[in-house]
Order: structure tokens, then C-alpha cells, then sequence
């Protein structure tokens, strides 16, 4: 069966988690006054959910395929949470409550706290879908290899994929939280975004030059639908993570410098970085 | 001073260059002895680099951003002139070598095993490690002066938004530089520690790496282009605007392309090392990423282009040099381009095609901006116009003489010449294509030449500058020519990017961003 053969299979695609999405996106457009874009982002993200749990990628893990896993995590952690946060309407987060406890003089730690939950939500899920996959399949994934049927065999996939989703929605609230005056300065963002940049691409580095197990090697000519031996799936892991994943953020760094750079002062959130100059004021007057 | 160092390594370099060029005129030559050939190649490479390209860069900046941005100091002066004197060091110790036993004789790039004790025996690799350790110190010293002046010494109406764009782009560069320069620096510690205490980072029949080394210089190589490359394209950015009488033709477009480029840089430095045998699929990335960096700086060709198209253009000899920067650098580009996709890499790879593509970077890219650079801003320095005559012969010499001698060298490589080989066979078209880049050396001596004596009669000239020749429109043209010591004693008012235009056109200012 070739790759192509495998995603035009029709009982590879989930009825039952489309039913799921679609119904999400009807409550969201019956429920919330929302504009067209944030209708268009909403149904993005669902379709990006519904690939990782319902179309035939989420079955390719069963292969042991680590690069199916990583494309799932990527598109769990980094995109869906994004497009689901544009797709939510301002007023859905305008709660007196929820304003206290954005403005409650601990946005700074909160930030530091979101941004290592999206590092976490990386390397973690890296390693831990590693382990959950190499106890189901008995393969070492990227040098990790668990014993096959253990405990970890018996961890619920989606519920690893969920708290992920949960964790990169914690991670993209500061620079893409729907109620702008709660968002993080312009050039905050771009080093929030580019040192996730900077995280995601060590572990691409590392995945990539990640030595391959002699036992991996000589056991598996994997009957995937791919026909990928055990090296390239891999590097092909390593890679997605590296390449497109840090050019994600580099572009959402350039969307939000775009905007910035048309900016009045007083449209800008205020910035340590421009308060401090103003001691700077005395020497020139 | 850095300007100086600059043009002080330039002369030296460009002399090594003369004799390589001679060299390598006529096939079987022997002008100059295969090792004397090695260490001349090396020393080439490594001074127009790190000793000219870097100094000259790093003197602009230092010199133009605290008058740019409405300061009268750098951040640091005591760091600024810590950066000067370590780069000096570095220079001085690498040249020093030739009275130690031999220059370095590894290529600029130092691979290993080659650079390492059972190849290079010699004290040569070890100056330069040293003298690399130096300078790189020396410019994190000064990215670190460059990024806290425009953070904290901005004049307080002038946003980070309204930079002008050279300032911008060396304030980006300053982090290109930060993030840079540590990686070549932990490299060059671990070649240093394996050649004076035997351990084995980079020695593969003892456990290391050779590719290792390539992925530390590389890392820090790729980078290193675009800190090159970007305050060139600044100066081009202040440069076509006022000599076209328009703003820039979306400025937005240029600055966040210069960020773009800056986080780029570190995602693509593999395609340099398309050759050492990585697989398919690691190749395959690289080089789609390395073909996406080239959209930013097609962006920035496109505004240049923009911003002269239906403008009032000046010739000077300052424009001149921006637009055949325009030119070379895209032709540049252009072949780099061709280094993305995989076959062709293997194919050129080591070639001349490598050589004529880093030069019409470096020199047509970096270079024509420095001496645009230079024309544009040196009656502010000087209080002295430099001869727009003698300029203009610089210009055509150079120019004719830079396409003679590398234009031609794409075509040598395709006819399969490698690189750093001291002399080579009389194979067809190799003489004579040859012989004509040697040619074209000579011209670009000249011009140099011509240069530098266009310096000398100018110096001894008394000061006639007005404040503004050109009617341009950033602060540094608000001070005297040349500046004060304290550089403002009142600034004008800033609104826009173009604060002189605006005092000059109260009924028509650019738009107001404060």
C-alpha cells in the first residue's frame, strides 16, 4: 500500500471525530458573535485538531513512524493553539476576573511560566511520545527505547495530544491572547516567538544527529505506508521540527513587526525598553 | 581609528591578492612557492574578512549611530575602545606568524583534520586561532556597545520604530554578532585546546568530529555574511533615498526583512556543507530553507529599486557605487542561489564558481556599500569633500576591473578549476580566462590606487563641507561638519523618520509617528 493509497482510505478517516469538530464549529458560530476571520481561524484550527485525531496521520503512529508523531506535535502545540486563540472573540475573555488575574502584577512571571510550558510541551512531548511508542512498538525511538508493554504502553495517546494542546494554548496566550490590551509588547513578542525559535530548533538539531541504534537499524525495514527506514524517519522528525517549525515563528515574528512598525506611541502597548530611555532625557535636555 | 585599521589590512590584503592574481595568471607558474601560496590564500581571506570588512563596518557604526540617533556618545567608550585595540591585537598576532615560522595555511575556514597538529605542524594555525579568539572578542565587545546605545541613548522622541535604517540594520547586526561570534569563538577555544594539549574535539581517528568544526564554522559562517552584508544594505538605504530625492520605498518592508534575514541566518548554515555526505533528507531541508532566505533580500532589492523609480537621481559617485552594489550583490545572490539546490553544489563545490560567488558578496556587496558608505558620509567626518572626479575613476576602474576578474571565474568553475590550487595545467580556456581575472586585478588596483590618493589630497585640503550637502534628512546632517566633540548641543524636533525634512517642509511632513 502506497502512502497516497493509505490517506485515500476512507475508513482511515474518523466520522465520529469530524462529527465531534463540526459540532464545535456550529456551537462557536451560534454561541459566540464572532466576525469572519475569527470564524475562519476557528474552523483552521478545528481541521488542524481533526488531522491529528481523526485523519489517517493519527493512525500512522502505530507504524512507530517518529516523524508522524512529530508533525502531530507540531501541529498540536504550534499551530492549532494559534488559530484556535484568533478564533475566539475579544469578549470571551473580557471577564472582570479574568482581568484581575492578567493584571495582578505577576503578567511577567506568567509569561516566563507560559513560555517554558511551550519549551516543556516540546521537548517533553518529544520524549515522552518516544517512550509511549517504543513500549507499544518494542522499536528504540531516536536512541529511546522502553520496554515493550509497560506502564507507558498504556497511556491514552490522546490524552498526551490534549495536554499538549492545553499547554501550547497556555504558551501562545501572551502574544496571541484575543483581548489585545493583554497581549505582550511587539518586540517582546518577537523574542518570545524566536526564542521558541531558538528551542525548537535545538531539538531538531538534536533529533536530526541523533545516532541511530545498531538494533533499530537491523530490525526494522518498517512496513510502513511510507517505506521510510529508520534513519530517514528520523532525520525527516529532526528536520520538521527544525526547519519548518522555527520558520513558523519567524514569520509570525515578521507579521507582528509589521504591524509594529506603523505604530504610533500611543498605540503601543508601553515598553520597559522605551520607558527607560526617558532617564536618558535629561542629558540631551 | 577602526577605519583606518580597516584600510591599513585592506592594503595588506589586497596586496596578498596582487600576488595570487600573479600567480595564477599563466598555468605552471612559479612566481611564489605552493606553501608560500597556502598562507597567502589563507591570509587573503582571513584579513578581508575579519580585518577589513568587520573593522571598516564596526568604525561606521561606532562613528555614525550615536549621531544618527541624536547622541553624543557611544554607550560604552571605554568597551568601544577595548573592541578597537583587541581587533588590533588580533591583526597584529595573526601577521605576526610570518616571523614565527609560517602564516596559517588552512583556508580561512581552518578545516579540520587539516588544521590540525599532524597537518599543519607550524605555529601558523596557532596565530590564527589566537588572533581570531581576539577580534571576535573585540567585535562582541563592540555589537554589545552598538545594541545598548540604540537602546538607551536614543533621543527621547525617536522610537525604535523610527530608526533610521542603517541604525537599524547595525542594531540587528548587533545581535547577529552576539549570537555569532560565541560560536566560532567555543570552536576555535576547542581547536586551540587540541592543538596545545592533545585533546581530540575535532580528530576523528581519536573519537572527535571533523564535522564538528565545519558545523561550529558554519554556524558562525553563515551568519557571518549577513552581519557583512547588513549595515552595507543600511548605508545603500540612506544612500538611494537622498541621492533619489524619496523616502524609501517601504520601509517596513526593508527593516522586517532585516530581521527576517537575521533569523534566517541560523537555520540554513548546512547548505554550506552540502559535500561532507549528510543524507537526502537533511539536504532536501536545507536547501529549501536556504532558497526562502533569498525572498528578504529579493524584498530589499525591490524597495531600492522602488525608491529610485520616478525619482529626481543624483549621480554622485556615492549613488554610483550604491547602484553597482545593486548589481554585483544581486548577481551575488543570484549564484548563491544556485548553491542551494543540492546537485549543483556538489558539482561546483570547491570551485571557482565558490570563489567569484563569495567575492561578488563580499566585495561587490559589502565593499561597494563601504565605499558608498564612505563618499556619502565623509564630509561629515571630514569636513572635506572627497573629488567626485577622482571618484569616478575609482568607480569605473574598480568596477570594470572587479567584473574582469570575477564574472569570469563563474566560468572557470564550471569548467571544473578548483580552488586553492597553487598553480594548474594549460587546459582549455583556463589560460586565458585566467590571465583575464588577473587583468581585471590590476585594474581594481588602480583603482585603489586612485583611492587612496583621492584620501590623501583631500585630507590636505582645509575644511569647506557645509552641514548638509547632500539635503538629507537624518539627525547626523543637523550637527557640523565635522560634529562637535559633544555631537548636539539642540536637537531638532522628531516625529518621523525624517525629522530634517520635516523641519525643512513644515506644510508637508512625513507622517507622524509620536
Amino acid at each position: 500500500m502506497s502512502g497516497m493509497e493509505y490517506f485515500l482510505r476512507f475508513e482511515n478517516w474518523s466520522a465520529g471525530w469530524l462529527l465531534f469538530f463540526v459540532f464545535l464549529w456550529i456551537s462557536h458560530v451560534v454561541v459566540l458573535k464572532s466576525s469572519r476571520v475569527h470564524k475562519v481561524c476557528f474552523a483552521s484550527g478545528l481541521f488542524i485538531l481533526y488531522l491529528v485525531f481523526g485523519s489517517p496521520l493519527a493512525l500512522l503512529s502505530e507504524y512507530g513512524l517518529h516523524s508522524t508523531a512529530m508533525v502531530k506535535q507540531m501541529l498540536i502545540v504550534m499551530v492549532a493553539p494559534i488559530l484556535i486563540l484568533n478564533g475566539v472573540p475579544k469578549n470571551i475573555f473580557a471577564g472582570s476576573m479574568r482581568n484581575d488575574f492578567w493584571n495582578s502584577g505577576n503578567s511577567k512571571k506568567l509569561v516566563m511560566v507560559a513560555w517554558f510550558l511551550g519549551a516543556l510541551a516540546m521537548w517533553g512531548g518529544h520524549f515522552f511520545g518516544a517512550i509511549v511508542m517504543s513500549a507499544k512498538t518494542g522499536l528504540a525511538i531516536c536512541g529511546i527505547s522502553a520496554p515493550i508493554e509497560g506502564w507507558f504502553s498504556a497511556v491514552p495517546e490522546n490524552l498526551i495530544l490534549a495536554v499538549l494542546l492545553l499547554m501550547g494554548v497556555l504558551f501562545a496566550l501572551p502574544v496571541f491572547n484575543p483581548n489585545r490590551s493583554h497581549r505582550i509588547g511587539a518586540l517582546q513578542s518577537v523574542a518570545y516567538l524566536f526564542t521558541s525559535c531558538v528551542s525548537c530548533s535545538i531539538l531538531g538539531l538534536y533529533v536530526t544527529f541523533s545516532a541511530v541504534s545498531n538494533a533499530t537499524l537491523n530490525t526494522t525495514t518498517l512496513r510502513n505506508p511510507f517505506s521510510l527506514s529508520s534513519i530517514a524517519d528520523q532525520e525527516l522528525a529532526g528536520m520538521l521540527m527544525w526547519v519548518p517549525g522555527c520558520f513558523l515563528y519567524v514569520f509570525l515574528c515578521m507579521a507582528i513587526l509589521m504591524r509594529w512598525y506603523d505604530e504610533k506611541e500611543g498605540q503601543l502597548k508601553p515598553q520597559p525598553l522605551i520607558m527607560k530611555t526617558k532617564k536618558i532625557e535629561q542629558i540631551h535636555t | 581609528m577602526y577605519l583606518w585599521l580597516a584600510l591599513f589590512f585592506f592594503i595588506i590584503g589586497g596586496l596578498e591578492a596582487m600576488v595570487l592574481r600573479a600567480q595564477l595568471a599563466l598555468p605552471n607558474n612559479e612566481l611564489i612557492s605552493p606553501e608560500t601560496y597556502n598562507q597567502l590564500f589563507t591570509m587573503h581571506g582571513t584579513t578581508m574578512i575579519f580585518l577589513v570588512l568587520m573593522p571598516a563596518l564596526i568604525g561606521l557604526g561606532t562613528y555614525l549611530i550615536p549621531l544618527m540617533i541624536g547622541a553624543n556618545e557611544m554607550a560604552f567608550p571605554r568597551l568601544n575602545a577595548f573592541s578597537l585595540w583587541m581587533t588590533f591585537m588580533g591583526g597584529t598576532l595573526l601577521y605576526f606568524s610570518f616571523f614565527a615560522g609560517g602564516g596559517p595555511d588552512a583556508g580561512w575556514f581552518n578545516y579540520a583534520p587539516l588544521s590540525e597538529n599532524n597537518y599543519s605542524s607550524s605555529h601558523g594555525v596557532d596565530y590564527y586561532l589566537i588572533g581570531l579568539i581576539l577580534t571576535g572578542i573585540g567585535s562582541i565587545g563592540a555589537a554589545l556597545n552598538f545594541v545598548t546605545t540604540v537602546l538607551t541613548l536614543r533621543a527621547p522622541d525617536m522610537k525604535l520604530n523610527m530608526l533610521p535604517l542603517f541604525v537599524w540594520m547595525m542594531f540587528i547586526n548587533g545581535f547577529l554578532i552576539l549570537a555569532a561570534f560565541p560560536l566560532l569563538n567555543a570552536g576555535l577555544f576547542m581547536m586551540l585546546i587540541d592543538r596545545q594539549f592533545d585533546a581530540h574535539f575535532f580528530i576523528p581517528s581519536s573519537g572527535g568530529s571533523a564535522i564538528l568544526w565545519q558545523h561550529f564554522f558554519w554556524a558562525f559562517g553563515h551568519p557571518e555574511v549577513y552581519i557583512l552584508a547588513l549595515p552595507a544594505f543600511g548605508i545603500i538605504s540612506e544612500v538611494i533615498p537622498v541621492f533619489s530625492r524619496k523616502p524609501i520605498f517601504g520601509y517596513k518592508f526593508v527593516a522586517s526583512s532585516t530581521v527576517a534575514i537575521a533569523l534566517l541566518a541560523f537555520g540554513v548554515w548546512v547548505h554550506h556543507m552540502f559535500a561532507v555526505g549528510m543524507s537526502n533528507t537533511v539536504n532536501g531541508f536545507f536547501a529549501a530553507s536556504s532558497m526562502l532566505i533569498g525572498i528578504p533580500t529579493g524584498i530589499k532589492v525591490i524597495n531600492w529599486i522602488g525608491t529610485m523609480y520616478k525619482g529626481s537621481i543624483r549621480m554622485t559617485v556615492s549613488m554610483m557605487f550604491a547602484l553597482a552594489f545593486l548589481i554585483d550583490f544581486t548577481i551575488g545572490g543570484l549564484s548563491g542561489a544556485s548553491f542551494a539546490i543540492v546537485p549543483i553544489d556538489w558539482q561546483l563545490t570547491d570551485t571557482y564558481y565558490v570563489v567569484a560567488h563569495i567575492h561578488y558578496v563580499f566585495l561587490g556587496g559589502t565593499a561597494f556599500g563601504i565605499f558608498a558608505g564612505i563618499f556619502y558620509w565623509f564630509p561629515k567626518i571630514t569636513g572635506r569633500h572627497l573629488s567626485e572626479k577622482l571618484g569616478k575613476w575609482h568607480l569605473w576602474l574598480f568596477v570594470f576591473g572587479f567584473n574582469m576578474t570575477f564574472l569570469l571565474q563563474h566560468m572557470l568553475g564550471i569548467l571544473g578549476m578548483p580552488r586553492r590550487i597553487y598553480t594548474y595545467p594549460d587546459l582549455p580556456y583556463w589560460k586565458i580566462l585566467n590571465l583575464i581575472s588577473s587583468i581585471g586585478a590590476i585594474f581594481m588596483f588602480v583603482a585603489i590606487g586612485i583611492f587612496l590618493y583621492n584620501i590623501f589630497i583631500t585630507l590636505k585640503k582645509p575644511r569647506s563641507a557645509e552641514d548638509n550637502p547632500w539635503e538629507a534628512w537624518t539627525l547626523e546632517w543637523s550637527t557640523p561638519s565635522p560634529p562637535n566633540l559633544k555631537n548636539f548641543e539642540q536637537l531638532p524636533p522628531i516625529h518621523s523618520r525624517r525629522p530634517l525634512w520635516d523641519l525643512n517642509n513644515p506644510d508637508n511632513p512625513d507622517k507622524r509617528l509620536n
